[in-house]
């Protein structure tokens, strides 16, 4: 074949040296394109052309030949030089240099190495937490990313440990803005993650090399970062390095994906114990990250403001010449406004930054869901500004450069207005300006008012229930009242930014309660508040619009649960809208409007419960005190006229401390919703609580003397066992001999061990010590240790098993039948990582069900999955969340059982979340080989549970 | 064979603040070197050699902060160039050739000294070669140690395929697949920091 020039259908073409010269060739067709290239002369003459061209002449080999050429790896230069003032070479660069010397050994001569079934093409990065590969998957035909953990971080078992779960729980986080995980592995004792291989830029290079983005780049970026966080803090999952080089976009530019989950943690562990400092690069840490303190999602928000403003100016909020300044600065001062680098940045868009930015974690915006949903609304705006406005919630943040003017309890008041007991009379009247035109409505007449710009005062006015419209010029104003000592007239919205041609409300509100305390007032503390809102009077909630009413009822919960002292009472809200939307049927399979083309037209703070017309909420306050409310439709047989009055309306429903007081005192309260036969006032809804009309009375029928009853609410107690301290959840700790023998096979319990009697004697000690520290909690006679299984059964005392089976009833599956649990394991051992391993093994090598076993959790699958989601059914591999006040859970089903013996696994995380935002976690596995729920608790070490359904312990007692 | 000194500590937080980004370190790992031995060509002894590379990071790292976008300006890196460039001229262009010094207060006597349009074109010949030879040293890790040797004995070295093939055991078309391999990666790498040598 040599000699050959003719150009044959093998020979390279342009596609071909471009794929050969970015290394997108697969190892195949490198070694077909070597042996053609071998035989065709043609494609040696052309590859030599393209290889030893001018560039190369003039630029590169000159230099190359008067300096020294890297041959060997590891040849970084280290900051040392030698005589010749030549880089000094190869010394401190170990680092690349000890994860190379872990590549197994390949047949490949292109390869670098091998990791597991990878083969090593190259090193293509390393940075503090470890080394990035480019490798090839050949039995997917695709090229990974390998990132590796140091060798020298993976000697801390700790943070090898840590590393390998926070990349699980990575992996497990799927979303198009989070680059994929494939796989989590450990070659020669160090562990890797298998990740999409993304060739694109990061945005911290972009930004490098592009400066500032432009504006819709910006806030495209921004919530797909948000999204991608939303995804991950819905399984519990905090990013903790959120910065613009862990931002990667693909080929097109058009995605941005969020990398690194949670691996900032394992650094810590490693780097903190070796050297005592700060692993990575603080500039983008949010100020409790700095502290140490505990860090929540909102902490991925600071950070993602600061990636927003460097977005916007091309370089980070928080700068100085030392980490040490860095950190002050981060922790104590105000960056430099965005407006001042970049004029183009608009003011809005500074305002929410800085509201992400804010220092204290409950001033910023409270979930990444939240704010991505905003910023895709300001996206929106900022390509069609005529047909989509900026969210009101944009609207209505205070400008960049304003400091608050008014004591918090007035901007509380401001929030608090429209739930409470509310005169919304006014009438509105609109004046179309060519300039701009701010219009004030009014529920009180003769009111003064001043509208002031700056310092100078523009016009002055008495406002009338007509209110007013007033045409002014873009800029900033003040709606301010003038001369009113009246506590019970509030201007709502009275800091104005009014931009050309757009119209700004400003409301004046009267209270209709007394006045001598304004908390009191609005919140007398033991009241349910039930605010009708229909849809003509406010802007605040427009009928069908779920989004904005759900978004405003929410953010006055979050204002004041975040309390500043302002309303402790409140422990909790649901909120309830009757808007016509579609997609939730709460409990309304009854309903006359069921059948009618609006679909489902209920929604109950988000959550559809198909049992027949009930749905429920656990609730925990912020004393640890459990209740369940109880909701129920009494309105199915209504009329249709009754359903037209209704539609459109949300409810909010407050549960106090007092309430709780209440329950806690062994009294149930009714409140029931409805609609009073009131022509004149058509839709306000009325409310009444047996708490207020006395406990003896039906208070269901009390309502249906007054009106239509819409929607009941029942409260009960839960359990009125002895009271825990501290912690939500209990912990049980037993001894290594219990954990040992229970969950792991070891030889000891083996009667013929010579060490068996010690052993079964520790066991023995064990189980007496658990026993009296749960029967403390629980009750005389509410466990027994079985020494066969090695399990706590709770058979003998029916009122034990049900109190401990509530208790985590209330928790993860709310409102099912009561499933009888037995709780074969309570162990503290199982934090430790090493027993984990085990377990996981002993779980993974557990026998294939049975028939009934496969149906029994196959049901209690779809019981949950029902429950939770719209469709009844798991996905593999996609997570759920659901969230109502209480907490979030997220599950994923690894595999679902399709047929008996099938083996499944569903993760599950439960997020709990008290009144005082104290949040607490349980990570848990749903296993369908029999071993039922276990949960645990991540970083506090003292919980577990494992929780096997009825079907074990019958085998059990059979057996005996 | 000297470390820096200790102060350079300092430096290397400073850096890892500011840029949190490859620029910085490229354009650290890039200068470098080059200022030192500009540096030395001077005269200077190696302990002042690094004072001076220390003081021009430093300096570098402190206008950093005047730096904001204008539209139409130059992006962060450009601009960074420019700097570097301005700063390690001023810091050595400015001494007679033949004179030592010693001692802190040498960037100080440097800066006495009249500028000297040579050092320009010294520094952009320096910054060019160095720019290969740094994005040689980048890719090195890219590529098995069989590919590389196919390069680096056939391009640089200048020995024939068929010999290179025959000691590699490898066929005469893996050379030239390899060889190109690596040029054309070589060639993208310095494309990559080319901004720190285009003249404005």
């Amino acid at each position: 074949m040599i000699g050959m020039s003719q150009k044959s259908k093998n020979c390279l073409t342009e596609d071909t040296l471009h794929m050969l010269a970015h290394g997108e060739c697969t190892p195949t067709d490198l070694h077909q394109c070597e042996e053609h290239v071998d035989g065709c002369e043609r494609c040696r003459d052309l590859l030599e052309s393209r290889s030893l061209d001018v560039t190369w002449h003039e630029s590169c080999l000159p230099a190359l030949h008067s300096h020294n050429c890297p041959s060997d790896h590891g040849s970084e230069f280290t900051g040392e030089y030698d005589q010749e003032g030549y880089p000094h070479r190869g010394h401190e660069d170990s680092m690349k240099q000890a994860a190379l010397e872990l590549l197994g050994p390949t047949d490949d001569p292109e390869m670098l190495g091998r990791i597991g079934n990878y083969e090593v093409v190259g090193l293509i990065g390393s940075g503090g937490m470890g080394v990035v590969f480019k490798a090839f998957d050949s039995a997917l035909n695709r090229y990974v990313a390998i990132k590796m953990m140091q060798p020298h971080l993976a000697v801390s078992g700790a943070a090898r440990q840590r590393f390998s779960r926070e990349g699980r729980a990575a992996a497990a986080v799927i979303d198009d803005c989070v680059l994929p995980i494939h796989a989590v592995a450990e070659w020669q004792g160090v562990p890797y993650l298998v990740m999409q291989y993304s060739s694109g830029l990061n945005l911290q290079r972009r930004l490098e090399m592009e400066g500032p983005l432009k504006l819709n780049e910006i806030l495209r970026v921004a919530m797909q970062t948000a999204r991608g966080l939303a995804a991950a803090h819905a399984q519990g999952l905090v990013h903790r390095d959120v910065k613009p080089s862990n931002i990667l976009f693909d080929g097109s530019v058009e995605r941005a994906h969020l990398t690194d989950f949670g691996l900032a943690r394992a650094v810590d562990d490693a780097s903190v114990t070796r050297t005592g400092l700060l692993a990575g690069t603080p500039q983008y840490m949010s100020p409790e990250q700095v502290r140490g303190e505990r860090v929540d999602a909102r902490s991925d928000l600071f950070s993602l403001g600061a990636t927003l403003y460097a977005m916007c100016t091309g370089r980070s909020p928080f700068r100085g010449d030392s980490t040490y300044s860095v950190l002050h600065r981060l922790t104590h001062d105000q960056p430099r406004p965005i407006q001042e680098i970049n004029p183009e940045i608009p003011g809005w868009l500074c305002a929410v930054i800085d509201k992400l930015l804010s220092k204290a974690p409950d001033q910023r915006f409270q979930s990444a869901e939240e704010l991505s949903v905003l910023l895709e609304k300001c996206l929106a705006h900022v390509q069609q500004p005529t047909e989509a406005r900026l969210p009101a919630e944009i609207r209505t943040l205070p400008e960049a450069c304003d400091r608050p003017r008014f004591p918090g309890w007035i901007k509380w008041i401001a929030w608090a207005v429209p739930i409470g007991g509310l005169l919304f009379a006014g009438v509105l009247i609109v004046l179309e300006s060519g300039k701009g035109t701010i219009r004030i409505e009014s529920d009180a007449d003769n009111i003064p008012i001043r509208i002031t710009q700056g310092e100078q005062v523009i016009k002055q006015l008495t406002i009338t229930r007509s209110g007013a419209a007033v045409r002014v010029n873009a800029g900033n104003y003040q709606i301010e009242l003038e001369n009113i000592n009246d506590a019970s007239i509030h201007v709502l919205g009275g800091s104005v930014r009014l931009q050309r041609s757009e119209t700004e409300i400003v409301r004046i509100t009267q209270s209709a309660l007394d006045e001598s305390n304004p908390e009191q007032r609005t919140y007398p503390g033991s009241e349910w508040d039930v605010a009708p809102i229909s849809a003509s009077e406010t802007r605040v909630f427009v009928a069908g619009d779920r989004e904005s009413s759900m978004a405003a009822l929410k953010s006055n919960v979050k204002n004041l649960q975040r309390g500043e002292g302002l309303s402790p009472e409140i422990e909790s809200t649901i909120t309830v809208d009757l808007t016509g939307d579609a997609g939730i049927d709460w409990l309304f399979s009854e309903s006359p409007l069921k059948r009618e083309p609006l679909g489902y037209p209920f929604c109950l703070n988000n959550v559809e419960c198909r049992n027949g017309g009930t749905s429920s909420w656990p609730l925990i306050d912020s004393e640890n005190r459990r209740m369940v409310l109880r909701a129920r439709m009494e309105c199915a047989e209504a009329s249709d006229a009754f359903w037209n009055r209704i539609l459109g309306v949300s409810i909010g429903i407050h549960i106090s401390k007092t309430d709780f007081d209440l329950i806690n005192d062994g009294q149930d309260i009714t409140k029931v919703i409805y609609l009073p036969q009131d022509p004149a006032n058509p839709e306000v809804l009325q409310s009444m609580a047996s708490s207020e009309e006395g406990a003896d009375l039906d208070i269901l029928e009390e309502a249906s003397k007054l009106g239509q009853p819409v929607i009941s609410f029942r409260l009960e107690p839960v359990v009125s066992y002895s009271e825990e301290s501290g912690s939500i959840l209990k912990s049980y700790s037993i001894g290594d001999a219990i954990s040992d023998a229970r969950f792991v096979d070891l030889s000891p319990r083996n009667a013929l061990s010579p060490v068996a009697d010690s052993v079964n004697a520790r066991i023995e000690d064990e189980a007496d010590r658990l026993v009296s520290q749960i029967e403390k909690d629980y009750g005389p006679n509410a466990v027994s240790f079985d020494p066969n299984t090695m399990s706590l059964i709770i058979d003998h005392d029916l009122t034990g098993q049900q109190r401990i089976a509530e208790y985590l009833r209330v928790r993860g599956i709310a409102n099912q039948p009561l499933i009888n649990l037995t709780i074969t394991g309570v162990s503290s051992e199982w934090m430790d990582d090493e027993h984990a391993e085990k377990f996981e093994h002993w779980q993974d090598s557990a026998a294939p069900l049975t028939k009934d076993e496969v149906a029994q959790i196959h049901s209690w699958h779809t019981e949950l999955s029902k429950l939770y989601y719209h469709d009844g059914t798991f996905i593999p591999g996609k997570p759920e969340s659901f969230q109502i006040e209480a907490f979030t859970a997220t599950m994923i089903a690894r595999h679902v059982p399709a047929r008996v013996g099938d083996f499944a696994r569903i993760q599950v995380r439960l997020d709990l979340s008290d009144a005082l935002s104290n949040r607490i976690s349980l990570l848990g596995t749903v296993a369908t080989d029999g071993t039922g729920l276990v949960l645990r608790q991540p970083e506090s070490d003292n919980f577990f549970w494992l929780i096997t359904s009825d079907a074990e312990k019958s085998a059990t007692m059979d057996n005996n | 064979m000297t470390m820096f000194p200790e102060t350079n500590e300092t430096l290397i937080a400073r850096v890892k603040d500011l840029g949190d980004g490859a620029s910085w370190t490229e354009f650290v790992g890039i200068y470098q070197p080059i200022v030192y031995r500009m540096a030395r060509r001077r005269g200077l002894q190696e302990a002042d050699a690094l004072d001076v590379i220390q003081q021009v990071f430093v300096s570098v790292a402190k206008s950093i902060d005047d730096w904001y976008p204008i539209s139409g300006g130059p992006p962060f890196r450009a601009w960074l160039a420019t700097i570097a460039r301005n700063t390690i001229t001023n810091a050595l262009g400015r001494r007679r050739h033949d004179l030592a010094f010693g001692g802190s207060s040498v960037i100080e006597q440097l800066n006495a000294q009249p500028d000297n349009r040579a050092t320009w074109s010294e520094l952009y010949r320096e910054v060019q070669q160095q720019q290969v030879v740094w994005a040689a040293e980048q890719i090195r890790h890219e590529f098995s140690d069989d590919v590389w040797a196919s390069f680096q004995m056939t391009a640089i070295q200048g020995l024939p395929i068929a010999d290179v093939a025959r000691s590699l055991r490898r066929s005469a078309g893996a050379i030239y697949v390899a060889r190109y391999r690596v040029i054309a990666r070589l060639k993208e790498k310095v494309q990559e920091v080319s901004y720190l040598w285009e003249k404005e």
